[in-house]
């Protein structure tokens, strides 16, 4: 359990209050929290839920289950040196060689599929360690009282919901700019080993068949 | 040689299947949207679902990749297979031919 698994339980009513006097109340016509309102499109409260709900630990999980899988990809075993000559043992030859490089750049892949994971789970945790403090900080703070006791809380909610927003905003950021890093790197691969195209090789009648 | 090529196709399609087998079991590997953050509204949930459909997306073209190399792989045994067969058939016509 992280910081902010134990610390949002504890918020949320807080959390909760902040939603309530934005809504009802609403707040000062240039406080910041305007802003991050509009940028973000979610309340205090729904932001906090966006966060505390990722969880890095499946997505760590996924990641070491694909390196597994191209560690297995490069351990495969491709018979490439038969005693086969000839156009068709050439032919073979070249294909196999083909065949264990595209499993080497699919292993690449997952590799790179695993790294994405990894990334993922980087800055979920990140992101709720970056909450946990903003909810520690609003916890404590002079706001909090104001926003509890009910004695004119719109201001004091809206300088809580800039901290939170604020914490949450820099998770978006930070996430959509890695999902722009990594749209691009994880596509389909194509086959583009075959030096003969992608025929399977063939017996042509031209085969040596070495003597015994 | 026709039995070292049998054991070559062999070889090649257990490693073929042994592949397509791997790559059909990688889309289970999905966490699922919630490991990315809470279904919402506005810039978080469009956030969430671009992060899920890009790791989803990554483990479906994984999974075609591996399925596409196995078929790869065991269209090659299926080739080599055939290549012994051919020499079983030379070396039998070699036999028939060979005066006592």
């Amino acid at each position: 359990m992280d910081a902010l698994a134990r610390l949002e339980p504890v918020a949320r009513d807080l959390v909760h209050r902040v939603d309530t006097a934005l809504v009802t109340l609403g707040a000062p016509a240039d406080h910041p929290v305007w802003p991050l309102l509009r940028r973000l499109g979610v309340t205090p409260a729904d932001a906090v839920r966006f966060v505390v709900e990722t969880d890095p630990t499946p997505l760590r999980a996924t990641a070491a289950a694909l390196r597994d899988r191209a560690e297995a990809y490069e351990a495969t075993e491709l018979p490439a040196d038969l005693p086969w000559r000839g156009a068709a043992g050439e032919t073979y030859a070249e294909q196999a060689a083909g065949l264990r490089a595209h499993l080497g750049e699919l292993a690449g892949r997952l590799r790179a599929t695993a790294a994405y994971a990894d990334d993922v789970a980087d800055w979920s945790a990140r992101s709720r360690e970056r909450l946990a403090r903003a909810l520690a900080d609003v916890l404590t703070s002079a706001q909090a009282v104001t926003v509890r006791t009910g004695t004119s809380p719109a201001p004091a909610a809206a300088d809580i919901g800039v901290r939170l927003l604020g914490a949450v905003a820099e998770a978006v950021a930070e996430g959509t700019d890695g999902h722009r890093r990594w749209a691009s790197e994880l596509g389909e691969l194509p086959y583009e080993c075959s030096p003969t195209g992608a025929d399977p090789p063939r017996w042509n009648g031209t085969v040596e068949v070495p003597r015994a | 040689m026709s039995d070292t090529l049998r054991e070559a196709a062999a070889a090649l399609r257990r490693t073929g299947d042994g592949l397509a087998d791997l790559g059909a079991g990688l889309t289970a590997l999905d966490p699922g949207p919630r490991a990315f953050g809470a279904d919402l509204p506005g810039a978080p949930g469009e956030l969430t679902r671009q992060l899920h459909v890009l790791l989803r997306d990554a483990l479906q073209a994984r999974s075609r990749e591996a399925a596409a190399h196995g078929a790869r792989i065991a269209s090659t045994a299926d080739a080599v297979a055939r290549a012994a067969g051919h020499y079983d058939d030379v070396d039998a016509d070699a036999r028939a031919r060979t005066v006592p």
